[in-house]
C-alpha cells in the first residue's frame, strides 16, 4: 500500500506544475476576456494553450505512477496509457480522465516490472530493455486502457445519463437532480463525473423547461466549493494541513474561484475520504439550492460566470453556503497533519543492503 | 560514521529543504559526517557522487516520492525512514543508527 501511496504522491509532485500553469492560464485569461470585454486574439490563443496544458495533466500523471513503480522504463507505456484516460480512441468509449490515468500509471508499474524479471533467451536480453519492454508494455496498456477501460468508463457514462434524464423528467425531484449534479462534479474534481454532469448539461440545453440553464447552475458549486474550501480550511485550521497544502492555500481559492476544480487534487490525495466527502455535502447542499430558488445561468467559469444569473445575488448565496458548510466540515473532520508528531515518538528502522 | 542521505517530498518546497536542514545540523551536534542531497521542485541539488556513496557507511532515504538516480545506492546499507521523521527526530534517528551499525561491524 505504501508502494501506491508513493506512486501516487510521485505522479502529483511531477503534475502540479501542469496544474498551476493549465488553471491560472484558463483563469487570467477568462477574467482578461469577460471583465475587460475585447477580443484579443492573442488571449484567446493563450486559453486554448491553457486548454492544451489541461490536457497534458493525466499522461504525465500515468507516467510519473508508472516511474515511481517501475523506474524508467514505466514513463513511456505510463504516459501513454494516460494520454489515452484524456483520449479516448474508439468508438463508444469515453475519456476517464486522470482517475483512468491512475489505473494506467498502477498497471503498468506493475506489468514493467514483470517484464523485467521474465526470463528470455540470453542472446535476446539486451534487446529487452530497449525493444521488448517498450513495445509489449506499449501494446499491452493500449489494449486494456482503449477495451476494457474504455468502454466500462463509456457504459458508466451512458447508464449515468439516461438515470439523469430520469430524474429531470420529474419536476418533484428537480432539487435531488441538483445536489447529484453538484457532488458528481466535487467527487472527482475535474474528472470523469463531472464531465458526465457537463455533457448532461449540454444534453438538456436547449430543452423548453429551461432546466438546461437551471442544471448548468447547479453544478456552480460541484466545481467551485471543493477548492475554495481546502484553501479556507487551511487558513482557518493551519495545524491540520500540512506547510505545503499551506502555500498552496492561496492558488487553490483563486482558482476554485474561476471555476477550475483541479487545484483540490493534491489535498484529496492526501486525504481521500475527509477531502472528498466534505466537499460532496458542502456542494450538494450548493447544487440543491440552486434549484430550491429556480436559479439558472447561462454562463461558466466561476465567479466569471454570476453576472449571467438570473438572481445574481441568490447565486452567490448558494455557492457561498455551499462552501461555508464545506470549509467548516473540512476543519472539523480533519486530524491534526502528520508533521505534528511529537518528537518522543519512537523511531523504528530497518537497515537494508 | 560517515552518513549519505536524499530528501524528497511530493511539492519539494517544504518538507525536503526541512529535513535536510535538520539532518545536517543533528550530523553537526553529534559530529557525523554528512552530505544530504535535496531533490525538489528544482531537480537536484547538492548532488551525491559515487566517490561519496563508495565512501559512506550509510545511506539514509528520507523520501515520499520516487527519486532520481537511485541506482548509485545499490548493494549499500540504507535505511529508508519518512521524511516528516526526518524533520522531527534527527538527532534520534542518527543516535539510533550509529548503535546499529557499530552492532553489525
Amino acid at each position: 500500500m505504501r508502494k501506491i501511496q508513493k506512486a501516487l504522491m510521485t505522479g502529483v509532485s511531477y503534475m502540479l506544475p501542469f496544474i498551476v500553469l493549465a488553471g491560472m492560464t484558463i483563469a487570467l485569461t477568462g477574467i482578461v476576456s469577460t471583465y475587460f470585454g475585447v477580443k484579443i486574439d492573442f488571449i484567446t490563443k493563450l486559453n486554448g494553450f491553457g486548454w492544451t496544458v489541461m490536457g497534458f495533466i493525466p499522461p504525465i500523471f500515468g507516467a510519473y505512477v508508472a516511474y515511481s513503480l517501475a523506474d524508467k522504463a514505466g514513463i513511456a507505456p505510463g504516459f501513454i496509457g494516460g494520454w489515452i484516460a484524456a483520449n479516448p480512441i474508439l468508438e463508444g468509449t469515453k475519456a476517464s480522465g486522470f482517475l483512468g490515468a491512475l489505473i494506467a500509471g498502477i498497471l503498468v508499474g506493475y506489468l514493467v516490472n514483470w517484464l523485467k524479471k521474465m526470463p528470455i533467451p540470453t542472446v535476446l536480453e539486451s534487446l529487452k530493455p530497449t525493444l521488448i519492454i517498450p513495445l509489449v508494455s506499449g501494446w499491452i496498456i493500449f489494449v486494456l486502457m482503449a477495451y476494457p477501460v474504455g468502454f466500462f468508463v463509456g457504459g458508466i457514462y451512458t447508464a449515468i445519463i439516461n438515470f439523469l434524464l430520469t430524474l429531470a423528467a420529474h419536476p418533484s425531484s428537480a432539487i435531488l437532480l441538483g445536489a447529484i449534479l453538484s457532488a458528481m462534479c466535487a467527487f472527482d474534481m475535474g474528472g470523469p463525473l463531472g464531465k458526465i454532469a457537463i455533457t448532461f448539461i449540454f444534453a438538456v440545453w436547449a430543452d423548453p423547461s429551461g432546466l438546461g440553464f437551471m442544471a448548468n447552475a447547479a453544478v456552480f458549486p460541484g466545481i467551485m466549493v471543493p477548492a475554495i474550501s481546502v484553501g479556507l480550511a487551511s487558513y482557518i485550521a493551519p495545524k491540520k494541513f500540512t506547510e505545503s497544502e499551506r502555500k498552496s492555500a492561496p492558488g487553490a481559492i483563486i482558482t476554485g474561484l474561476v471555476g477550475i476544480t483541479e487545484a483540490t487534487l493534491p489535498y484529496a490525495f492526501r486525504d481521500p475520504i475527509r477531502v472528498i466527502g466534505c466537499n460532496i455535502i458542502g456542494s450538494a447542499v450548493g447544487g440543491a439550492l440552486m434549484m430550491a430558488f429556480k436559479l439558472a445561468t447561462s454562463g461558466v467559469s466561476g465567479v466569471i460566470g454570476i453576472p449571467a444569473a438570473n438572481n445574481p445575488l441568490l447565486f452567490t448565496l448558494a455557492i457561498a453556503i455551499g462552501v461555508a458548510i464545506s470549509t467548516t466540515l473540512l476543519v472539523l473532520t480533519k486530524k491534526e497533519a502528520s508533521e505534528t508528531i511529537s518528537s518522543e515518538d519512537s523511531v523504528n528502522f530497518d537497515i537494508t543492503f | 560514521m560517515k552518513i549519505v542521505a536524499v530528501c524528497a517530498c511530493p511539492t519539494g518546497v517544504a518538507h525536503t529543504y526541512m529535513a535536510k536542514k535538520a539532518l545536517e545540523n543533528a550530523a553537526a551536534k553529534l559530529g557525523y559526517n554528512i552530505k544530504v542531497e535535496a531533490q525538489g521542485a528544482l531537480g537536484i541539488e547538492n548532488e551525491i557522487t559515487i566517490q561519496e556513496v563508495k565512501d559512506a557507511d550509510i545511506v539514509i532515504l528520507a523520501i515520499e516520492v520516487a527519486i532520481a538516480k537511485r541506482d548509485r545506492f545499490v548493494g549499500k546499507p540504507t535505511v529508508n525512514i519518512p521524511i516528516q521523521m526526518a524533520v522531527r527526530n534527527a538527532d534520534s534517528i542518527l543516535m539510533q543508527l550509529a548503535e546499529k551499525l557499530s552492532k553489525l561491524d
